[in-house]
Formats: C-alpha cells, sequence, structure tokens
C-alpha cells in the first residue's frame, strides 16, 4: 500500500475534525476521497504530506510516518492543491527552473511537453497567472518528476470546464505508474480515472472499496406495479430514497445482486410487473449517500 | 542547495537588497564626511539602518514563509536545513556584507590599519548577528508576512515602552545603568533572547511548531528585559566570576578625615547640580537637575582619605550605597552615594563623597548623630601613554585612544575634543590643556564611559566609536581664571591619556556618629 492511514484523528481545539479514519491507497490505483465541504478530505491530505500533525493515530506515506517524511519521501510525491501558494513574485519559468534540481529525476522533455500542452507562458508571473493557469502551473510543477504518488486535493474546484477538461486530459496523459489520491466534488471528472473510492462524511470514512465494485453495487431501481404504489414501511437498509410516484416505486439500491433484487422486491410489493435496475453515475450515487449520511441511515 | 535557494531569493529581493546596501553605504558616507566635529542623528540613523536590514531580513524568510499549510514550498524536497542555511548566508553576506564594507571603508578612510579596521567591522558585524539579525530571522520564522512581523514588531515595541515608563512609575531602579557594569545585565538579556530566537528557529525548521516558537519568543522578550533590573550585587558578582578578576585590590583603604574639613566648591562649581557624561547628554542632565531642585534634597560632603593608591592611576566608584543608621538602631535613610572619580598624583588622596539626603530626612536628622555606612565598589584604572596634540587644529592618531582633533569651538571659550577609534573605546580617558612652554595646566577633564566588558563589537551604529570632551580656557562670567587662556592656546597642547581597568574591588566603611549639618559643603 503506498498510502496507510490507522485510527487517524485531528482535533481542532474543540472540534474533532476527523475521528479515527482507517483507510488504505493501494499502489498503482486512483484513489478518490469523496464527501461533502468539511468532511475531513483537506485535513486527511494535509496529514499525509505532513503539512499538519494528526491528533491521534498514524498514516504512513510510501512506506514511511507521515510525521517523518523527508526530501527523499518527498521527492516522489507530487501535490496539487486548489489553495496552493505559489512564488507569486517569479515566473513560470523562473519557479520550474528553481524546481528542477531538487528533483533528481526530473524529466526536461516531459517539462516542456506539459508546458507545451498546458500552454503555460514562461515569462508570465505566476502571481498574474488566472486561477485556472495557476492549477495548470502546479501541475506542472508536480508532473515531471516522475512522482510515484501524486495527490490531487480539489483540483478542479473553481474552474470553467475546458480547463477542467485540459486538467484531466494532462493527468490522463501522464498518468502511467503513479498512484493517484484526489479530493474532488467534481464527480464526473473523477469518474474518468478513479479505481478507488473512499467516502468521508463529518470526519469519519463511511466506506472505502473499487470504484468498479461501487458503481456495481449501486443501481437506481424502478419498480412498476399494477396499482398504486406506497412506500413498504419495513425496508431494507440498503434501500434507500425509496419514494412512490403513481404505480411507480422508486429507490436506490446499495447492494445490487442481479439474482436477488427480483425476489427482495416481490416479497415487498404485490403486483410487480417490471423491474428496472440502471446503472448509477457516480455524481448520483454520491448524491444518495451524502444525505444519507447526514440522516444516519448509511453504517 | 545552499546557494540555488540563496540565488532564487537575491532575484527576488536584489532591488531591495541594493536600496538598503546604498542606505548603509549614505550613511555611512555621511558619517566620514561631516567630520568629527558635526554630530549626525545618530539614533534615528541606526534606526533607520536596523529597520532598514530587519525588513529585508523578514522578506527573505517570507519567501518561504515557514507557518501555514498552504505553501508551495512545504511539500517540495527542500531540506529544511538548507532553507535555514540560505537565509542565513543571504542574511550575512547580502544584509550584514555592506554594512561590514562600509564599517572596514569607513576605518580605512579614517586612516587605521587594515587590522584594526576589519576586527572592529567583524566584531560589529558578530553583535549585529547576533543581536538584530537571528532574533529578527526568528520572528520572522514565526510570521507569515511583513505585517505580521510589523505586529509583532509593535508588541516589541510596547514591551520596551512598559519597561521604559513601569520603572519610573514605580521608583524601580537600574542598578547597573551608566556604569560600566551595565554590560552585564545586556548580556543576560541578549543571552536570553538569543537562546529564544535559536530555540524558535529549530523549533520552526525542523518541526515547524509556530505556537510553541511564538510561546517562546514572547516569553523571552517578557522576562528580558527584567534583567536592567537585576540587584548590583548580583551583577559584580557575575562580573567578577565572566571576567575573572581578582577583586582584591585590599591594598587601598578608605578613611573618614574630619580634619580635612568641610567641602569648599570650586569657584563657579555648582553644588548639587549633575554634570554631563558619556551616555548622560544635556536633555538627561537638565532633567535630574530639575528633579533634584523639586526634591527639595540637601547634599552633605563627607571628608575621605584614601591610601595605598597607585600613583597616576584613577579610582571610579561604580556604585556606593548609603546608609544612615539613628541612635536607635533604625535607619534613616538607604540610598546611594554621588559620583566619585579620582585621578591620584600620589599613594593618598582626599576627597568628599557627596550624599543627597531627602530633605525632610535631613530635617529630622540633621543635628542627631547619625552612624553612615559606605559600601563602596570601586575599579582601579592604570593610565597607558599620554600623547599630545596641538589645541587648536590637531589632527593625530594616537594607538589605543584612537584618531583625535582639536578645535576652538564657536563661543570661543572651550577647546573640542573629539576622538574616532575602531571597535571600543578606552573606557577612561583624561584630557587636559597645558601651556607647552610653561607646562601650566587647566583643570583635568575626565571622559569616563567605563564598559568592563570582555567582549568587543557593540558600538553601533557602525564599527567606529565616537567620543571626545571640552576643555574650557575661558569663563564670561568671570567666575573661572584659568592658567592656560586663550592667549597662551596657540602654544598649548591637549594631553590625552588612556586608562584602562586593572580590577575592581569592594569595601565599606563606617563613619560612627556624624552631624550631617556639620558636613554641608562651605560656601566662600
Amino acid at each position: 500500500m503506498i498510502i496507510e492511514a490507522h485510527d487517524l484523528a485531528k482535533r481542532y481545539g474543540r472540534f474533532d475534525a476527523l475521528h479515527g479514519l482507517d483507510f488504505t491507497v493501494p499502489e498503482g490505483s486512483a484513489f478518490a476521497l469523496v464527501g461533502a465541504n468539511g468532511a475531513g478530505k483537506t485535513t486527511t491530505i494535509k496529514i499525509l504530506v505532513n503539512l499538519l500533525q494528526p491528533s491521534r493515530g498514524t498514516a504512513t506515506i510510501l512506506g514511511v510516518d507521515s510525521r517523518a517524511i523527508s526530501s527523499r519521501e518527498l521527492a516522489d510525491v507530487g501535490y496539487v492543491s486548489e489553495n496552493q501558494e505559489l512564488p507569486g513574485r517569479l515566473t513560470v519559468g523562473e519557479y520550474l527552473d528553481y524546481l528542477r534540481p531538487f528533483y533528481p529525476r526530473w524529466d526536461r522533455a516531459l517539462e516542456m511537453s506539459m508546458r507545451r500542452d498546458l500552454q503555460l507562458p514562461p515569462t508570465h508571473k505566476i502571481q498574474d497567472l488566472s486561477h485556472g493557469m495557476r492549477i495548470k502551473m502546479a501541475l506542472a510543477c508536480a508532473l515531471p518528476f516522475r512522482p510515484r504518488l501524486l495527490i490531487l486535493d480539489e483540483p478542479f474546484a473553481g474552474l470553467d470546464p475546458i480547463v477542467r477538461d485540459e486538467l484531466v486530459a494532462g493527468l490522463l496523459g501522464q498518468a502511467g505508474e503513479l498512484t493517484i489520491l484526489i479530493s474532488s466534488h467534481e464527480l464526473n471528472e473523477i469518474e474518468g480515472f478513479a479505481t478507488d473510492i473512499g467516502f468521508l462524511h463529518a470526519g469519519r470514512l463511511m466506506f472505502q472499496e473499487p470504484l468498479q465494485a461501487l458503481t456495481g453495487r449501486c443501481r437506481e431501481v424502478h419498480v412498476t406495479l399494477e396499482s398504486t404504489a406506497n412506500v413498504p414501511t419495513a425496508l431494507p437498509a440498503h434501500w434507500l430514497h425509496a419514494r412512490a410516484v403513481g404505480n411507480v416505486l422508486m429507490f436506490i439500491e446499495t447492494r445490487f445482486s442481479e439474482e436477488t433484487l427480483g425476489e427482495e422486491v416481490r416479497r415487498r410489493c404485490q403486483g410487480v410487473r417490471r423491474i428496472d435496475a440502471q446503472p448509477m453515475t457516480l455524481r448520483s450515487i454520491f448524491t444518495t449517500l451524502a444525505p444519507a449520511a447526514r440522516e444516519g441511515v448509511l453504517s | 542547495m545552499v546557494p540555488h535557494i540563496l540565488k532564487k531569493d537575491w532575484r527576488l529581493l536584489w532591488p531591495i537588497v541594493v536600496a538598503l546596501g546604498g542606505l548603509q553605504g549614505l550613511l555611512a558616507g555621511a558619517r566620514f564626511g561631516v567630520g568629527p566635529f558635526t554630530s549626525l542623528p545618530t539614533v534615528p540613523m541606526s534606526l533607520l539602518e536596523m529597520l532598514g536590514a530587519a525588513i529585508v531580513i523578514a522578506l527573505v524568510v517570507h519567501q518561504d514563509p515557514i507557518p501555514g499549510t498552504r505553501q508551495d514550498w512545504l511539500v517540495r524536497p527542500i531540506r529544511r536545513r538548507d532553507l535555514f542555511l540560505a537565509k542565513l548566508l543571504f542574511v550575512v553576506v547580502l544584509v550584514q556584507g555592506p554594512w561590514l564594507a562600509s564599517d572596514l571603508l569607513q576605518g580605512l578612510l579614517n586612516g587605521f590599519p587594515l587590522g584594526q579596521s576589519a576586527w572592529a567591522a567583524l566584531a560589529c558585524a558578530a553583535w549585529v548577528l547576533l543581536t538584530l539579525s537571528l532574533p529578527v530571522l526568528a520572528f520572522a520564522a514565526v510570521t507569515s508576512t511583513l505585517t505580521e512581523t510589523f505586529l509583532a514588531a509593535l508588541g516589541v515595541l510596547a514591551v520596551v515602552i512598559a519597561f521604559l515608563i513601569v520603572p519610573s512609575l514605580t521608583g524601580a531602579t537600574r542598578p547597573a545603568a551608566l556604569t560600566g557594569f551595565a554590560w552585564v545585565p545586556s548580556l543576560v538579556r541578549e543571552v536570553l533572547w538569543l537562546f529564544a530566537a535559536a530555540g524558535a528557529l529549530i523549533l520552526q525548521f525542523r518541526s515547524r511548531r509556530t505556537s510553541a516558537a511564538r510561546g517562546l519568543l514572547a516569553g523571552a522578550l517578557l522576562v528580558g528585559p527584567c534583567a536592567a533590573f537585576l540587584p548590583w550585587r548580583t551583577t559584580f558578582h557575575l562580573e567578577q566570576v565572566l571576567t575573572a578578576r581578582s577583586g582584591d585590590e585590599a591594598g587601598i583603604a578608605l578613611a573618614f578625615a574630619p580634619g580635612d574639613g568641610r567641602f569648599r566648591p570650586a569657584p563657579g562649581q555648582s553644588l548639587d547640580d549633575v554634570v554631563e557624561k558619556p551616555g548622560f547628554g544635556p536633555a538627561d542632565v537638565a532633567a535630574e537637575n530639575q528633579r533634584r531642585r523639586a526634591e527639595g534634597a540637601r547634599t552633605v560632603f563627607l571628608p575621605l582619605r584614601l591610601s595605598g593608591l597607585i600613583p597616576e592611576s584613577r579610582l571610579l566608584a561604580d556604585r556606593s550605597e548609603v546608609r544612615l543608621t539613628g541612635r536607635d538602631g533604625g535607619t534613616v535613610y538607604e540610598g546611594t552615594g554621588e559620583d566619585l572619580d579620582l585621578h591620584a598624583t600620589s599613594d593618598t588622596a582626599a576627597v568628599h563623597q557627596g550624599i543627597r539626603v531627602p530633605g525632610t530626612v535631613f530635617g529630622r536628622a540633621s543635628a542627631e548623630p547619625v552612624d553612615v555606612q559606605i559600601d563602596y565598589w570601586f575599579t582601579v584604572f592604570q593610565p597607558n601613554r599620554t600623547y599630545a596634540l596641538p589645541a587648536q587644529g590637531g589632527d593625530q592618531r594616537m594607538p589605543g585612544i584612537g584618531r583625535c582633533a582639536t578645535k576652538v569651538d564657536v563661543s570661543g571659550t572651550r577647546v573640542l575634543v573629539q576622538c574616532l577609534e575602531p571597535g571600543e573605546r578606552p573606557s577612561c580617558l583624561s584630557v587636559v590643556l597645558e601651556h607647552a612652554p610653561t607646562r601650566a595646566r587647566n583643570p583635568e577633564v575626565s571622559l569616563c564611559a567605563p564598559d568592563y566588558s570582555p567582549y568587543p563589537g557593540h558600538t553601533l551604529p557602525d564599527a567606529l566609536s565616537r567620543f571626545g570632551g571640552r576643555l574650557p580656557f575661558y569663563d564670561p562670567s568671570g567666575l573661572v581664571h584659568y592658567p592656560v587662556g586663550g592667549p597662551q592656546l596657540s602654544e598649548s597642547q591637549v594631553l590625552v591619556t588612556a586608562f584602562r581597568s586593572t580590577d575592581h574591588f569592594s569595601t565599606r566603611i563606617v563613619i560612627p556618629a556624624v552631624r550631617l549639618e556639620q558636613w554641608e559643603a562651605q560656601v566662600r
């Protein structure tokens, strides 16, 4: 595992930002940490790169305790954050020139191609770049040394769709053997390349699993009945967001199985005419799970 | 990677570094250009220079701010040690470098040898590094922006002002102030601040523990100035320990000599007024004299005889503590004695020790016999070679003293002597106006600004010490007649002798049954 967190907690005064997280990021994966604002995504990431110290628990990154990561480990970690403060008074070219000697594996050709692809003006001061260009600049500073791990903290926030697409393309173009940890609200973008997902809510990790498994087990189910539909009184915990419209009962099945769904529906509903189970986008899954987590329905 | 980081900071800050270097050069040029007799506003100039340096130091640290979690450099493989060394090197080379160069150049342009000029410039630079640059580095390391540093500096200023105001409100005194021992509390304070600065820098550059580092600096900032109130005896003891002085000038004895009679002030001499001395300028004198007049105190002058003196040596009372005890054994008054500075011409000397007694105490106890106990802390000074330079237009370098020049002041009543010396000035000087053909001399003027510190360097604003005095030869009021007057001036010379402190010792004298009223000055 390239990242392992055990019982990771962070407290700010009386406020618990993280409540004992346990998660792992497999090498080569693209792990998406999702959750609503204030869920603790950024705090988690900052602990991983030793920008913050955990109040309890441990996190290892590249096999080293996050509190002890040194320049050797940081030479293998790329980091891009929406809030990253780059030295504004340097030009794009000057800053890349400055960073290059710190990385033994800096790939000048890759740097040049990224500068070209991301259309970074070398003579512009970083402080004069737009937000989107600054994020691109951060990405251009995070990839040319071919890191083993790339950490992206809300990289798409505040970007227009074109820049987002350019960024994702830039990211995918360089992915290779890279392990990616990304936190983002932009679930559509994440869905394109994430392999694993962790859902964080109010400082607690509600679940972690491969994205394929998550999308595989979540279905939007429409049950067409012969008569007017009513929401059954005793719903299984894995049926979320159930509602009835006319003679159709709708719900989100979070433990979908082709074999058992029909039987389970028929056990609870009379006069079933048809069952449709549609795959869901990550965005739809998240918008279903987030309120459920808030209401304490999701365990 | 240290030079690489340094190069980046230089690229970002070179305009302000060049401006600071220019300012330092300009001020050094101004000091050199005006010559020895024009006094410049030294304090504002020094403050400007130090403020400029502090701003550049803060800016260079803030290029890679340490507090916070958003800075890009924090996630780069930049070793903290390299970063710190790069910042330190920047300060030493680019902030203090021009300062050192201008100090060196000033020494050379004033005709001092390269070795002496370089040593003084280096010592001054080391002092600035330890007492200004490192603390500012530490303050900058716990802040992210110049505004934050400015607010921290306001906090420092508030503490300094509080420590200046509170003693005057509460009556607390700084026992070592204006004595040669003042370096002891200063050193205690500076060492404390230096340790706090070093601690804060380690905390920040190693583990970014900003709250702990801020707490450490704030604590040191509050505790440091308290060193000024170090008790006198502790200060004296520390001085003995730190300088390994024996303190056993046991040959010098002190006795009450009532036969020497009452003090008779010289014509024109005020009984009670304090006089100017180094570190105690005209404004201080005016304020102190005004305070004294308002106080209504009376001064008694007890005749004392000293024996066992080394001829031509000087004896300076760094401090004297007086206690008057009534017949019933109760303390009538406790205070300090007036200044005592003696130039011995033989192995004995007679002096009058002035003791200012509050008016109410004097009124109550003047007719009653009181026991007087005086504890003295003396320093013995031995003379070095005496140099002579013309009383008018003299300009000469005198090893061990400095380069001194003379001229008659605009009022035509005094000869001005002004000296420059790379590094520390001599602790004590005597200057006297002598008519060369007849060897007639005017009264000697002592230019003692004792500093017994065993280390060099603390000569701000630059590496040159500037000192001097005034030798009166004509009194327009007609009260004083000088052996060497205006007509003899063209054939006269100023004799300058430097004295070096050789030992300190303390002694006590107890004089029983003294009637204070008997020992007030006898006005002719």
